[in-house]
């Protein structure tokens, strides 16, 4: 087996991301917000697009129709909770009704985090292998339902276990090809950092954040492998705290003096900068990678998320 | 043959490339995974209405299918590409690549336009939608709702409550919704207008008030709100605005918190200049027409301006509205017209004045 490094890259330009911003706000206004799911499609595409991970983009080939049809149904679905939360509050059976709607969003979070990983991993394609996401939806769902009740019971201690627990169940049933991801974070050390992250920060006056923030997400990166039979490739971070400083910065200042205008230079810049600082290397053959995941096109769980703001576990 | 050139094919099989041999027609791509093309070997097509085109920093990728699957390599340098690229091009010029063919400037100009166009198209037809929908009956539930919320954290002055109740009721405020007034014990110099008839009257501008004028101006300003329906206004408008906000931000999640953070922000609600001079004109004619003269809308006022600057800040009846000055000289160009007219006595409302004043 041969050694190599690997080498990815973000090769967007902010200009570009900016037109097709302003493009998708443009006909999301025309069609009074219904062209929303192709502005999603437009975004993502480009982004994935411009990555490059051994001289080979990645390509997105979901559709606004696709995600259109996902919105439909997610809208259905949202207008369905909220009409029965309305009929028991005006039956005078308040608590029936919220214990329902919670009850459904317990099961609606977890549900459209699947489906979501579902159809965009099945969407994702490197050097024409499609990525694919085989996590259970039931198993799944206990592990958050599980979570989300040891959470309040603790009063949130236990939610850097289930952070991680939920990241591990995931990345660990991402496949490409027939390579698999495998996450190793643990909550034990995920709750120390959290802990020490909090205390220093306070202590120096918010001055370590940006050191936590580099730590959380080595966190993230450095325990992730892909794996091929007996072959591997390791993920490093090589930014430091100072990096970190000068990204989150200057982000802010970019921000704050065009009154948000130059998000989507934000985007890319941040997209650079982590591509920039994750260097990966090991003995997998991409080369030799099968195509091996299925053909998936439902996308209710991608809109679902949207609906609920759950960007944050992507 | 010269038509035909080397490309790096991607085969979905595999992840690697190999180099094969490629022509293209009219109407799509022809690949023959050989290294001298042979005319008895089989060749793949792809229709160009199957094909797009991904570029990535001078590298043309030519996506061979829908599903990102097949696909081909080269630079995009060749001589032949440009003629490849129209080609391609052809089949896929729907409205976002036309539009990405603008300069950024014209794009700019063109969503400023659309989104102010749509702001102002919007906040004008959802409340005259919304005010069509909601009935005075549906108001005045709301409008109860809201007073209970708003009254569960403050301290309410029952005995000033229902001697003011008193007097509001001597006068003709509305035709449509019931006045109810509430009396919160309170030094801050405000009151307001609740959707379907409710007015809340903090005591301390009762406290600051020195004729009985002064009040049946401040009721009949505070009534004009209830039956011009403003706080409705205000709420569908703001709610309007927040949908829209949503919508270009591309969160639809934003869109339900909006509905539902409208309703619990009624209060600090602030109206627009023309429904607090809509306000102001009927509330004076409220005063003519209850036979009391409109200058004690001046003088509430003019009360009121000096107490502002004495103590900034307490004073909202005056504060969210920026020109006091140019409605204090409208409410005196009112004054002036109703000078010769003669106001009676109102043995009555003074006498119910006076208790509350005690």
């Amino acid at each position: 087996m041969e050694y190599n490094k690997y080498i990815i890259s973000f090769r967007g330009n902010g200009l570009d991301y900016f037109k097709i911003q302003l493009i998708n706000i443009i006909l999301t206004a025309i069609t009074l917000g219904l062209y929303y799911p192709w502005a999603k499609a437009r975004s993502l595409n480009y982004l994935y697009g411009q990555t490059v991970f051994e001289d080979q983009p990645f390509v997105f080939s979901g559709t606004g129709t696709e995600m259109f049809k996902g919105f439909i149904k997610a809208f259905a679905l949202l207008g369905l909770f909220y009409a029965s939360l309305i009929v028991c509050i005006l039956n005078k059976a308040e608590v029936a009704g919220i214990l329902l709607f919670y009850g459904c969003l317990l099961l609606v979070m977890p549900l459209s985090i699947h489906g979501s990983y579902r159809y965009r991993f099945a969407k994702t394609t490197w050097s024409g292998i499609r990525f694919g996401y085989t996590g259970n939806k039931w198993a799944f769902v206990r592990l958050f339902i599980k979570g989300v009740f040891l959470s309040i019971l603790t009063l949130g201690i236990y939610s850097p276990w289930f952070l991680m627990d939920m990241r591990r169940y995931l990345i660990c049933n991402i496949r490409i090809g027939n390579a698999r991801f495998a996450y190793k974070g643990v909550g034990s050390e995920y709750f120390l950092l959290m802990i020490k992250g909090y205390f220093l920060t306070a202590l120096t006056l918010g001055i370590y954040y940006f050191w936590w923030q580099k730590e959380l997400f080595a966190y993230y990166v450095e325990n992730m492998r892909l794996t091929k039979n007996d072959e591997t490739m390791l993920f490093r971070v090589n930014a430091t705290g100072g990096d970190f400083v000068g990204l989150i910065f200057v982000n802010l200042l970019l921000f704050i003096f065009t009154l948000g205008l130059a998000t989507p230079w934000i985007v890319v810049r941040s997209l650079h900068f982590i591509m920039q600082h994750i260097t990966m290397d090991g003995t997998i053959e991409f080369d030799l990678l099968r195509q091996e995941q299925p053909d998936y096109s439902d996308a209710t769980g991608e809109d679902m998320s949207d609906f609920f703001d759950f960007g944050f576990v992507i | 043959m010269k038509y035909i050139h080397k490309v790096i094919f991607f085969d979905g099989l595999q992840a690697g490339g190999q180099t094969v041999l490629m022509y293209f027609s009219e109407t799509g791509i022809f690949i023959q995974q050989t290294e001298e093309w042979d005319a008895g070997r089989p060749v793949l097509f792809f229709p160009f209405s199957d094909c797009t085109l991904q570029m990535v920093s001078g590298n043309a990728h030519v996506l061979l299918n829908r599903k990102g699957t097949q696909y081909m390599t080269l630079s995009a340098d060749s001589s032949w590409f440009p003629e490849l690229q129209t080609r391609l091009n052809r089949l896929n010029r729907n409205v976002f690549a036309k539009l990405f063919q603008l300069n950024v400037l014209v794009l700019v100009v063109l969503a400023i336009a659309l989104l102010a166009g749509a702001y102002l198209g919007f906040t004008r037809l959802i409340p005259i939608a919304g005010l069509r929908l909601i009935t005075p009956e549906y108001e005045m539930k709301l409008g109860e709702q809201f007073q209970k919320t708003f009254i569960s954290g403050e301290e309410i002055d029952p005995v000033k409550t229902k001697q003011l109740q008193s007097f509001a009721t001597s006068l003709k405020l509305s035709k449509t919704y019931p006045i109810q007034i509430t009396v919160v014990k309170n030094t801050e110099l405000n009151a307001f207008a609740l959707p379907g008839g409710h007015i809340v009257v903090y005591s301390g501008i009762i406290h600051a008030m020195k004729d009985a004028d002064e009040m049946v101006a401040l009721l009949g300003h505070e009534s004009a709100h209830v039956n011009g329906r403003h706080s409705l206004r205000a709420v569908l408008r703001s709610a309007a605005t927040g949908i829209l906000i949503s919508v270009v931000l591309n969160d639809v999640s934003g869109i339900l918190a909006v509905v539902i953070d409208n309703a619990s922000m009624l209060h600090s609600l602030s109206y627009s200049r023309s429904m607090e001079e809509a306000a102001d004109e009927n509330g004076m004619q409220t005063m003519v027409q209850n036979e009391i003269n409109p200058v004690g809308m001046k003088k509430l006022m003019l009360h009121f301006k000096s107490a502002e600057a004495e103590m900034p800040g307490t004073y909202s009846f005056l504060s969210s509205h920026p020109d006091t000055d140019s409605r204090i000289k409208h409410a005196d160009q009112f004054a002036a017209t109703h000078k010769n007219s003669s106001f009676a006595a109102k043995p009555v409302l003074d006498s119910l004045w006076l208790q509350l004043k005690h």
